[in-house]
């Protein structure tokens, strides 16, 4: 961050003819500009810190090494966000530091956890910027020498040192032991020896320095050393919020629960206190388990009617956001949500009213729609029937009919739209089924009246019948006949004499 | 020419003129033509010298002793014979000859005796009953005709005309009988057989002028029995009173066939089929000699009313009585099909087409209209060309040609050979049945539609033998359906 002292450095710096690679000087300060600007670098932090949570597990047992991660998220966070919790600290770090003991100290109940870690690693970035080298030396060699120390990181060797009580001369004593060697690095770096001189003979010594003093803290807070009296419910209460904002933001529901349910062992969940916790998660998108703690907080404390108007208004506006969907029933409810909640809110009781209306109105399509549909299976079941005994016409307009009853139902209802549609889209593969039967079918009948051809040709036939038998009858009396009169005038023929 | 003569003298063995060798009883020399006969004198002469020349010089006067007695014998032969030849009867002659089986020199010796009178009608008679005696039946009857025109002939030579004209032959042999008889009936009083006989002759001719006449006459003068009156007045159309004389007849000879057989085809031409079935039937029962007739009517009515296993029966019977008639075939082939015998019915027919008969066109259509039952196709389409080469052009057989190039997919020409078929008669309902079904099927409903609506009009409430109770159903179902979408 690009501070005013910086500012006032370069400015210093430029005044001075000797002053080497302006340019490369200018290049670190803008590339540190973004980074603590008078603690160690991020990685020599990240070290130190990490180097005494090593040192702390063999000391303190194994269950904050499950805790790792959140110890480095702890350490890793912005100056800023220091500040934020700690707004003296960039002027009375020891206040600063000692007032997160007390609170981490009053914070621990029974088991660890996520953010009582996350902390952790606060504290102990607090504490390596305090016992960084450099850190009251001008702004340009300090970052120099916290970005050198950050290469040469990997090349210290670690000093043991035994543990001391951090009491009141404690932070003095570290930060004169800190500073022994700020003037000799500080005229190096002046000099243009840089890190390469006592800089890099002390850098071990300074850091392993700085590892104590973490570890100092740590071991004194764990220990419950620390005065718990300095340590308020209102920042026990911001401890819980900022802890459950951690737990939201990292881990999931179920953690928050859980850690929940340990922070109320902290601090008694006042209802403001489930207002805020409510406020946040409402923010973070978890309005229903925000309204848990809202209308948690009107349980304890009835008389607050800008919870119950905070509560009111949620189910209000979930109701409008229901109906908007068409989702009447869970919009009544939402709605009487709100009016249970606030009583006075006219607007949840009108839009009440007017979803009951629409919920009645809706049912009674529905049940129009229903008698529509069974209405249309019947017809369709007639249809049937009629076509059983080929009576395809029939069969076809009782469709046609069932096909109208179920037109009737629009898209409002799906069950009832989708019954809609099937029985449609079988209805009239049905009756184009049937058109091409009946249509089809009548080349069955061709031929069908040979009977009527035949009995028309013998009706044709010339009835006149008896002419050719009486001259066949006529004809045989006349041959009778002339045999008769032969026979009797044969003589007369014969006989030559008569 | 040589005439046989009884044996004379030998003495006279060569031609006078000649002297070629000649036989006893030759008139004419074979070698020179000399009359023998005119030479006679000459041949005496000859004879004499050739006697003389044998017997010597002293025979001549003996010779003209025999020559005058010659003469004399002669004179008196010829006297005898001039006698004998003014005084002979030709007829009697005739009649001898006759007797002896010289029919030829008979019936010479009558018809020359009849050039010179020909008014004797005993010799006419005669000469008729001759001709007849030589199957010459067309000159007897002539003769005798002409004998019947002399005054009083004799009452029996009119029944041996009748007899004799009985015995004629040839295409128009009853038409030359019966001007005989009529002639003979007019011309006279005669037997009353005649009329009957004459009447007859007309009812089997169908003269109605004659038999109306003869009719007249007989039944004014009482000379015709009930059944030849009956007959004839059933030819002459006067169904109810041959009806009336039949029935009598037939309650008077319970046993006969005829009378019932004619008393109900008379019925059944009046329209009365219920009565004419009855009396057929009886006249099959009774054996009627009608049988063809009667089996064929009573097949028919049975037919018309649906009671097809009763006219296959009758029909039955009416082949028995004539197996190759067409008619008979055809509506027993009718009936075969009526009661479900469609390959009989097809066979039958068949045969019927093979036929040189006004009914093989038709039977080739029936044909057609089977096989297009039991859908072969082809032969379908081969039985209809054999109909139309027979010169049938019928609606129905329009329809079945439709029908045919329908089942081999040509909608076009069977539309149009149904069309045809209403064109030619735009009553017959089955050609509209036929296009409306094409129609609809091709999915031209709306006009589809309008035929079987014409169909159904034509039909009306006749629908025995028809689906017109379900093709009504189908038009309404188009109609509500198809039309109404």
């Amino acid at each position: 961050m690009m501070t005013r002292e910086n500012v006032k450095s370069i400015k210093k710096f430029r005044g001075k003819a000797r002053c080497r690679a302006i340019a490369g000087l200018l290049a670190v300060a803008v590339l540190w500009a973004g980074v603590d600007s008078w603690a160690w670098g991020p990685r020599a932090q990240n070290a130190v810190v990490a180097t005494a949570f090593n040192l702390l597990i063999k000391t303190a047992g194994g269950e904050l090494g499950r805790f790792r991660q959140d110890v480095l998220n702890g350490c890793s966070v912005s100056l800023s966000e220091v500040e934020r919790l700690y707004p003296q600290y960039g002027t009375d770090p020891v206040n600063a530091i000692m007032t997160e003991m007390a609170l981490l100290s009053s914070a621990r109940r029974g088991k660890f956890n996520a953010y009582f870690a996350y902390r952790l690693g606060l504290l102990g970035k607090m504490v390596a910027i305090y016992a960084a080298p450099m850190r009251d030396a001008p702004v340009t060699y300090r970052n120099l020498y916290y970005s050198d120390a950050d290469k040469a990181i990997d090349t210290i060797r670690f000093e043991p040192r035994p543990r001391r009580p951090v009491d009141g001369n404690y932070f003095p004593r570290l930060a004169a032991e800190v500073a022994t060697n700020n003037e000799l690095i500080l005229s190096e770096y002046r000099s243009g020896i840089g890190f390469g001189g006592a800089a890099s003979q002390t850098f071990s010594q300074s850091a392993s320095l700085t590892v104590a003093a973490i570890l100092d803290v740590w071991t004194q807070m764990l220990a419950g050393n620390a005065i718990q009296g300095s340590v308020s419910d209102a920042q026990l209460r911001d401890y819980v919020l900022e802890g459950c904002a951690y737990y939201l933001a990292n881990r999931s529901m179920a953690e928050f629960e859980a850690a929940l349910k340990n922070f109320s062992a902290i601090v008694a969940m006042t209802p403001d206190l489930r207002i805020r916790l409510g406020d946040m998660l409402y923010d973070r998108g978890q309005q229903e388990r925000a309204i848990r703690e809202y209308e948690q907080a009107l349980a304890e404390a009835p008389d607050r009617r800008d919870i119950a108007q905070r509560v009111s208004r949620y189910y209000l506006d979930r109701g409008k956001e229901q109906l908007a969907r068409n989702a009447l029933e869970d919009a009544l409810k939402s709605l009487e949500q709100a009016v249970n909640a606030d009583a006075l809110n006219e607007e949840a009781v009108a839009l009440r009213v007017d979803t009951e209306q629409k919920i009645a109105e809706r049912d009674a399509r529905q049940q129009a729609f229903q008698a529509a549909l069974k209405r249309g299976a019947e017809l369709r079941n007639l249809a049937e029937q009629e076509i059983e005994t080929k009576r395809i016409a029939e069969g076809i307009s009782l469709l046609a009919q069932a096909e109208a009853a179920f037109s009737e139902v629009t898209d409002e209802f799906p069950m009832e739209a989708q019954q809609r549609d099937r029985s449609i889209k079988e209805i009239r593969s049905r009756i184009a089924q049937l058109k091409n039967y009946l249509l089809s079918s009548v080349s069955s009948y061709s031929g069908s009246d040979w009977k009527r051809d035949l009995r028309a040709a013998v009706a044709t036939a010339n009835p006149r019948v008896y002419e050719p038998a009486i001259r066949q009858l006529a004809g045989e009396k006349y041959a009778d006949l002339t045999r008769v009169l032969s026979s009797e005038f044969k003589n007369t023929v014969d006989d030559l004499e008569r | 020419m040589r005439v046989v003569r009884p044996p004379s003298d030998a003495s006279l063995t060569r031609c006078p003129a000649c002297g070629a060798s000649v036989d006893r009883g030759d008139i004419i020399c074979t070698s020179c033509g000399a009359n023998l006969l005119k030479m006679a004198g000459k041949g005496a002469n000859i004879q004499a010298a050739t006697a003389e020349v044998r017997a010597g010089r002293n025979w001549t006067r003996l010779l003209i002793w025999l020559m005058a007695g010659i003469v004399v014998l002669a004179g008196v032969a010829g006297a005898g014979g001039a006698v004998f030849w003014l005084t002979r009867d030709p007829v009697a002659q005739a009649r001898a000859a006759a007797q002896r089986g010289e029919l030829l020199t008979a019936i010479n010796q009558l018809e020359a005796y009849l050039g010179r009178k020909p008014a004797d009608g005993s010799a006419m008679v005669l000469l008729g009953k001759l001709y007849a005696r030589a199957e010459q039946f067309d000159k007897a009857c002539d003769t005798l005709l002409k004998a019947l025109e002399q005054p009083n002939p004799d009452a029996s030579w009119k029944m041996a005309a009748v007899v004799i004209a009985t015995r004629l032959t040839g295409p128009d042999a009853m038409a030359r009988q019966l001007k005989i008889i009529d002639r003979i009936c007019r011309s006279g009083d005669v037997d009353e057989r005649l009329w009957r006989l004459l009447a007859l002759g007309y009812t089997v001719t169908d003269d109605r002028k004659a038999l109306t006449d003869v009719l007249g006459r007989g039944r004014s003068e009482g000379k015709l029995d009930n059944e030849t009156l009956a007959l004839g007045l059933a030819a002459e159309g006067d169904l109810p009173a041959a009806e009336k004389q039949l029935r009598d007849l037939a309650v008077l000879s319970p046993d006969n066939g005829d009378y019932p057989a004619m008393v109900g085809l008379l019925l059944d031409a009046q329209g009365q089929s219920d009565a004419a079935i009855e009396f057929l039937e009886k006249a099959l029962r009774n054996k009627t000699s009608l049988a063809r007739w009667v089996g064929l009517r009573l097949g028919m009515l049975y037919l018309s009313r649906g009671e097809d296993q009763q006219a296959l029966n009758a029909l039955n019977q009416a082949k028995i009585a004539a197996p190759d008639d067409p008619e008979v075939l055809y509506y027993q082939a009718i009936a075969l099909r009526l009661v479900g015998l469609r390959e009989e019915a097809l066979a039958q027919f068949e045969r019927i087409a093979g036929m040189n008969t006004d009914l093989s066109g038709e039977a080739a259509a029936k044909m057609a209209a089977l096989y297009l039952e039991t859908g072969d196709v082809d032969k379908a389409a081969s039985a209809a060309r054999q109909a139309v080469e027979r010169g049938v052009n019928t609606p129905e057989l329009q329809v079945v040609q439709g029908r045919v190039q329908q089942a081999l997919g040509n909608l076009s020409e069977a539309e149009s050979a149904f069309r045809k078929a209403i064109q030619l008669n735009p009553d017959y309902p089955v050609a509209h049945l036929e296009l409306g079904l094409l129609l609809v099927g091709r999915q031209a409903v709306a006009e589809g539609v309008q035929s079987l609506d014409r169909y159904l009009e034509l039909v009306g409430d006749n629908r025995a033998d028809t689906r017109a109770a379900e093709i009504e159903v189908l038009v309404s179902q188009l109609k509500q359906s198809v039309l109404s979408s």
